[in-house]
């Protein structure tokens, strides 16, 4: 059944009384990506000050969900909370079976139908508001729609059960940030504090970084982080416009009687955990840890914009550079130790140059946290170093693997460690560089050979060798979504006279000898019904499939079966 | 010679991790230098060559005293090990110990016990000196276990690479046994 947000503190309640006499009675499972790892931070926060006895388990896709959840065995065992998953398939079946109550975070939707009946199974919704018994159902018939062109499945007697049902053609979409519910239980039981409020953050920016929300939207959500941070910070902001300016004076001033002072050498804002407003935050990539050249150069927006790959575009970001009137070789060294008087008219110019060059939007509102006296991280960082340390091709830590599962797992605690932990959220960042400079160069590879191809309705690109060292990373889908999101915007900046069209792409992996294949549209807003084609697609070649990614926009088919399921794919039947 | 060789027996300490296997050939013949240095020394003082003894006699002094420090220390880490670990020698040190400092890491235990009792009777010496912060550690798991029972949480399933709530008294021994791994 639906729970609405307002009822969030009873759901909470009603999991600390089922542990109360018992052993550990709660289970919470975890996909891998930064919103659900953020939601995990919270929540188990607050069940270690309630001494809520429970276990973390971490899964990577479905096939792996429903095993784990076949093996429980434990008496004990009475409550389930899945963050970022198990929406979308079939956990009725444990309630009667196994007395298992279900609590599902999940910010994809459409649910499953059957879960929303089920009274074990709580789904926490928040479009949905609670209103007098017939509403209800009528909600529910409404939900059911779509679900009538499903078979029927996950009920014993019959035999076709499977646990991941069919995919929904509507498609899918995303809701409030999972970090965000669970930031909002924090809130109401008035226990939310600046570590909680920094993951709801970082969850919401993965969603807007990830295209699951708009741009709209993040700024509507960011807004009521904005008020949380005033409220929890002493210094919201870190320069105030008088005081900036005397600041500003008074180390120009020092410089030039040769002493060097730091320019903000403020030590109550810097207090290690305080988080700060930024209004008009650079959307470069990372670029309080790169260089300006290089943030510039790989930023998807700005990459796309000018045609980075080739020469008039590299010119331009010359041209660019040299209107700021900063030095190449000032650009070309880490940003944080570029002079302090290119900095302070960084964003200006900017915006002046922006506005002929066509790159405008290159600020956004953000937040960024304060780590330790030496390290600040904004919210994006945090965000791009943490997806890296998850789909990171290489083994992190000192652990020695054994298979792609270990190396999974591995690289899961890792990165749940890093979104508190400076060390290793260095060396995400360190990777996530390596991974942006793999995006650009493979994109640019592939429209510079001309491989995008035009279908009915969207165009498609096949990566058919992983022979070169950086296809690596798009064996995993966060990245290979990423690629593809890059291709789609840098092909729309080139022909502009076309029509925007959803891209597909597919990669090879030779290890597995599979192709793994997603899509993304080319409006954020609209329903991503890729998972409900390729479906199809690959039903109606019979082809070899898996299709337990949590996020409904993936296959991986088998390589042989992969030249018919594309014809199949691309002749536009659907 | 001279010092060179109760040198190289401290310097074993150092450089082990725990504790060095106990030296025996080392230690007799560091004696034997010593007893033939005494020899000369008392020859050397019949000789009326007192420059000569006095030098001798403080080599057998020097070398004395890095065979007791060695000695000490050694029992001191047994000390440590007895309050850390409880009366069992993990099988992993007993190599590295000699027969004798297996008596005394067995009397040591027993006089612990000992005493413990005439103190108090539910009191447990070897326990924590600091008061805990908190009754339950956030710990992961290193290694498959598969289902263990614990006293008071009940069935838990340790698999490999999940996280868990336990209560500190439980998980404490785990983790010693490098089964868990704290985390904060």
């Amino acid at each position: 059944m639906l729970i609405p947000l307002s009822q969030l503190n009873e759901i909470y309640d009603e999991i600390r009384q089922t542990s109360f006499s018992r052993g550990c009675s709660l289970a919470i499972l975890v996909s891998g990506d930064c919103d659900a790892l953020a939601a995990c931070k919270i929540l188990t926060q607050m069940l270690h000050k309630d001494t809520v006895q429970y276990r973390v388990i971490p899964v990577a896709n479905y096939t792996e969900l429903e095993e784990k959840l076949a093996s429980f065995t434990d008496p004990e065992l009475r409550c389930l909370v899945f963050l970022n998953c198990g929406g979308s398939c079939d956990l009725t079946q444990l309630g009667p079976e196994k007395n298992l109550i279900s609590y599902v975070f999940d910010s994809e939707r459409p649910f499953w139908a059957d879960n929303i009946k089920s009274a074990y199974v709580k789904l926490i919704d928040d479009t949905f508001v609670e209103e007098p018994e017939d509403q209800e159902e009528e909600e529910s018939e409404i939900e059911n729609e779509p679900g009538q062109k499903r078979r029927r499945e996950g009920r014993e007697d019959k035999p076709r059960k499977r646990f991941k049902n069919d995919p929904d053609p509507t498609g899918v979409y995303f809701g409030i940030s999972t970090a965000g519910i669970i930031y909002r239980l924090a809130q109401q039981m008035n226990r939310a504090t600046n570590d909680m409020l920094w993951m709801w953050i970082v969850g919401l920016t993965d969603q807007y970084l990830h295209r699951k929300i708009d741009r709209s939207e993040y700024e509507q959500r960011i807004n009521e982080c904005l008020t949380e941070v005033l409220r929890l910070n002493e210094h919201p902001y870190q320069q105030r416009g008088e005081e900036a300016e005397e600041m500003d004076q008074d180390s120009e001033q020092r410089t030039v009687n040769g002493i060097i002072e730091p320019k903000d050498f403020d030590t109550e804002k810097k207090t290690p955990g305080n988080i700060h407003i930024e209004h008009k935050d650079l959307k470069l990539m990372l670029y309080r840890h790169w260089s300006l050249y290089d943030s510039l150069y790989y930023s998807d927006y700005v990459a796309c914009k000018l045609g980075i790959w080739r020469e008039p575009g590299k010119r331009r970001l010359n041209e660019i550079i040299a209107q700021l009137g900063i030095p190449l070789q000032e650009c070309r060294q880490d940003f944080c130790f570029m002079k302090p008087m290119y900095k302070k008219t960084l964003k200006d110019k900017l915006q002046q140059i922006g506005a002929t060059y066509e790159i405008e939007d290159l600020f956004l509102t953000t937040c960024v946290r304060q780590y330790n006296r030496k390290k600040q991280f904004s919210a994006s960082d945090v965000v791009y170093s943490v997806t890296a340390l998850l789909e990171s091709p290489t083994l992190l830590g000192d652990q020695e693997e054994s298979n792609d599962r270990e190396k999974w797992l591995n690289n899961f605690w890792v990165a749940h460690d890093a979104l508190l932990d400076v060390n290793y959220l260095e060396q995400g960042i360190k990777i996530a560089q390596d991974q942006q400079k793999a995006i650009v160069q493979q994109g640019t590879i592939l429209i510079e050979k001309k491989a995008v191809n035009p279908a009915a309705d969207f165009r498609y690109a096949i990566i058919s060798s992983d022979s070169l060292n950086q296809t690596k990373y798009f064996h995993h889908p966060l990245s290979l979504k990423k690629l593809t999101t890059f291709i789609m915007e840098a092909y729309r900046e080139l022909r502009s006279n076309i029509r925007p069209k959803p891209m597909v792409l597919c990669v090879l992996n030779t290890s597995r000898n599979t192709f793994l294949v997603t899509g993304v549209t080319s409006a954020v807003q609209q329903r991503n019904d890729f998972g409900w084609r390729f479906h199809e697609a690959a039903q109606a070649v019979e082809a070899d499939f898996r299709r337990d990614f949590f996020e409904d926009t993936y296959i991986e088919v088998r390589k042989e079966h992969f030249q018919a399921f594309l014809e199949q794919l691309t002749a536009g039947a659907y | 010679m001279h010092a060179e060789k109760s040198k190289k027996l401290v310097r074993e300490l150092k450089t082990s991790k725990w504790l060095p296997p106990y030296n025996v050939a080392l230690i007799s013949e560091i004696s034997q230098d010593m007893a033939s240095l005494y020899e000369k020394a008392v020859s050397d003082l019949e000789d009326r060559n007192t420059d000569s003894a006095l030098i001798k006699s403080s080599l057998v002094n020097r070398n004395k005293r890095c065979v007791l420090a060695y000695l000490n220390y050694r029992l001191t880490k047994l000390e440590c090990l007895r309050l850390e670990t409880g009366p069992n020698i993990p099988p992993h040190f007993s190599n590295q110990l000699n027969k004798d400092e297996m008596d005394y890491f067995k009397q040591y235990s027993a006089l612990l016990q000992d005493y413990s009792r005439k103190v108090s009777k539910s009191l447990d010496l070897t326990g924590d000196l600091q008061p805990p912060k908190d009754v339950f550690v956030e710990v992961r798991a290193t290694e498959d276990v598969g289902d263990i029972v614990l006293p008071e949480t009940g069935q838990v399933s340790l698999e490999k690479n999940t996280v868990h709530l336990l209560r500190r008294s439980e998980a404490a021994g785990l983790i010693r046994q490098g089964v868990l791994q704290h985390i904060n």
